[in-house]
């Protein structure tokens, strides 16, 4: 255990590097969301959804400190002697942390847009309106719970990088494309396109918002862990 | 120490033995440890360690328990004699093959040293 | 001997070659083992495989009798200290210290800290604006200071000058001495550390050449000149490692055999001098490089002044 949490510790050691450039970068996308939404008055062209797609930089940006958790922290760990195991236990207790306190963080901003009428300008940014629910617990976990994904998928593409290098990562862009875009001829030929958009309305948004994310970090968990044991740093 | 001039451990013990003969480290005076002489000559504390313990089955230098090791009483006596017995081995035979090489005759050798010692 | 780590028939293929060849070994526990051999012999390898950065292709690596891939009871007492080492964008020389502190629980801080100064690195400088000897001087400081019972070091001196480099063996030397621990070497600059080294193990293609306390390999060579015929019987009643002529007269790197030494090759007629560790290194390198005793008989014509 004592291995594991130093491994964490390791994650930790410029907190203004990693907590930083994430909210730095959301910052500066919502600067610029507000200001679109000022400026253009946007709030009584887009209606009721003051809908941006601008948070999403926060979830990339973070899944990119995690990529760079694998290519850059773990060569340097495990010149320290830690085995890759521990170190990515020690990285995904960190990944949760931060899921949960991002959800936390998003729950209040979240909050505040909502008391301050988005902002003055009608803005919602902080929780886009397919994520945005009363409960402000059940708020941290929507926010949250796709955090978990991005940080498993974070760590998951560091672990291709690391094994299979660039070709790895080509090759997974495209088996992903095929493999959705397969899925999509597949949906199509079966002529199936209602059925999937009535089971999706039927989903409620716990099952969408906050288990799906959940499970597909629990599968790219699973996958990284199984992968990250034979990376060469 | 010279990679070139045979076992390194025997290289600590001469030099050791040098001091000895030359008076700069007197008997029953401590002898630098392995430790000491590892890191003057730059060499792997073994090595010095193996010097010192040459010294001492020789009887050279005697180890007190606790303290280190010693120079023996008697220790610059017992090396001088040695060193006279080997020196006709270490000086002798090679002058006398490389004058006989040279063809150099004992007489003439006599006299080289005679002329020598009007030298000095 | 107490074996602290052995390799027990371990193969290592890559795609494109096989790094190593069937080799076993043993690495003498609390000695100063060099790891010697050319580049690309297979050094960097076996390191990887007895720090478990690499599992090998077929065989068994043992370090404390267990396996040391993914194993935290080996790893935590191992420290393996790479030439060309990278640390995050972000840290700095401080960071990296720090971060070793955490994982070693042998860390001497104080060790760290004069070692620090001795090297002239400074705490707060980011790591990728160090020079590449000053790189290289924080993972020496860190192999020194983490006190791990097994250290080894991949030829750590990459871009430090001859006095930093004199530096790095002097403290290593004295740290040693205080605190024996088991370390491992490897190097292309045989004569600088020869005389630090305890035990040799010289690998050149994948196969260990030599497996052998460094003592006894300073006295087993010997390097004879003189005329060739005569060379070439000493020559013949020990082993030839190599040998270059000019004119009618021969060199010759000679394993002794059979409790030979310098006075049978005075003897013979010839004159001599110990052949250094590197001078071995080398004359064997050559040999198993052309298959058998390496000669330059055939190749050196008789220059013509």
């Amino acid at each position: 255990m004592n291995r594991v949490l130093a491994a964490s510790r390791l994650q930790l050691v410029h907190p203004a590097v990693i907590l930083g450039v994430p909210w730095a970068v959301v910052a500066s996308s919502f600067v610029i969301n507000w200001a679109v939404w000022s400026v253009a008055d946007l709030r009584h062209q887009a209606g009721e959804d003051g809908f941006t797609g601008g948070i999403l930089a926060l979830y990339v940006t973070v899944a990119l400190v995690f990529v760079q958790a694998v290519t850059q922290l773990l060569p340097f760990a495990m010149g320290v002697s830690l085995s890759r195991r521990s170190y990515w236990m020690g990285t995904a207790l960190v990944g949760i942390l931060s899921s949960v306190g991002y959800g936390l963080v998003l729950a209040v901003l979240s909050r505040i847009e909502s008391a301050t009428d988005g902002w003055g300008v009608g803005l919602k940014f902080w929780a886009p309106v397919p994520l945005r629910v009363h409960n402000f617990f059940l708020q941290i976990l929507v926010s949250g719970a796709p955090m978990l994904a991005f940080v498993f998928a974070g760590i998951g593409i560091g672990v291709v990088f690391k094994r299979w290098g660039p070709t790895g990562l080509w090759t997974l862009s495209i088996l992903g494309t095929l493999l959705l875009g397969g899925l999509a001829v597949l949906i199509t030929w079966l002529h199936a396109w209602r059925d999937v958009g009535r089971w999706l309305a039927d989903q409620s948004l716990g099952t969408l918002a906050i288990g799906v994310p959940v499970a597909i970090a629990a599968v790219l968990a699973a996958l990284s862990f199984q992968g990250i044991r034979r990376v060469v740093p | 120490m010279n990679e070139d001039a045979g076992p390194i451990f025997r290289q600590v013990a001469d030099q050791i033995e040098n001091a000895i003969v030359d008076g700069s480290l007197a008997e029953e005076t401590q002898a630098p440890s392995s430790n000491e002489l590892a890191a003057f000559h730059r060499i792997n504390p073994a090595t010095a360690a193996k010097g010192l313990n040459q010294l001492v089955a020789e009887g050279v230098l005697y180890k007190r328990r606790g303290v280190g090791m010693f120079v023996a009483t008697g220790a610059r006596d017992q090396l001088l004699k040695r060193r006279r017995s080997d020196f006709a081995d270490q000086y002798v035979r090679p002058l006398m093959t490389e004058a006989q090489k040279l063809g150099i005759s004992v007489r003439e050798l006599s006299a080289m040293i005679d002329e020598w010692e009007g030298r000095r | 001997m107490t074996a602290v780590a052995t390799v027990q028939d371990v193969t290592m293929r890559f795609r494109d070659n096989t790094a190593l060849d069937h080799i076993s070994a043993a690495i003498e526990q609390d000695a100063i083992t060099g790891l010697l051999g050319r580049n690309g012999a297979g050094k960097t390898t076996l390191m990887q495989l007895l720090t478990g950065h690499r599992v090998p292709t077929s065989g068994r690596i043992e370090v404390f009798g267990a396996r040391p891939h993914e194993n935290d009871a080996v790893l935590s007492r191992m420290c393996f200290v790479k030439e060309g080492q990278r640390y995050p964008d972000h840290f700095r020389v401080r960071d990296a210290l720090d971060s070793a502190a955490m994982l070693f629980p042998a860390w001497d801080a104080g060790l760290a800290q004069s070692l620090l100064s001795d090297f002239d690195l400074p705490p707060k400088r980011p790591i990728k604006k160090l020079s590449r000897g000053m790189n290289s001087a924080v993972g020496i400081v860190i192999g020194l200071a983490s006190r791990a019972p097994v250290t080894l070091f991949d030829e750590p001196y990459l871009g430090l000058d001859a006095v930093a480099r004199q530096l790095f063996y002097d403290r290593l030397l004295a740290d040693y001495a205080e605190n024996p621990r088991t370390v491992v070497l490897s190097t292309h600059l045989i004569e600088e550390i020869a005389s630090l080294l305890e035990h040799v193990l010289l690998i050149d293609r994948g196969r260990v050449l030599l497996d052998a306390d460094a003592e006894s390999l300073r006295g087993s060579a010997l390097t004879v000149t003189g005329p060739r015929d005569k060379v070439a019987a000493f020559a013949g009643r020990n082993e030839l490692l190599h040998s270059e002529s000019l004119g009618g007269h021969s060199r010759a790197v000679i394993r002794l055999r059979n409790g030979a030494h310098g006075d049978d090759a005075r003897a013979a007629g010839l004159s001599w001098e110990t052949t250094n560790l590197q001078q071995l290194v080398v004359a064997m390198s050559l040999q198993t490089a052309q298959g058998r005793p390496s000669t330059s008989t055939d190749d050196l014509e008789e220059v013509t002044r």
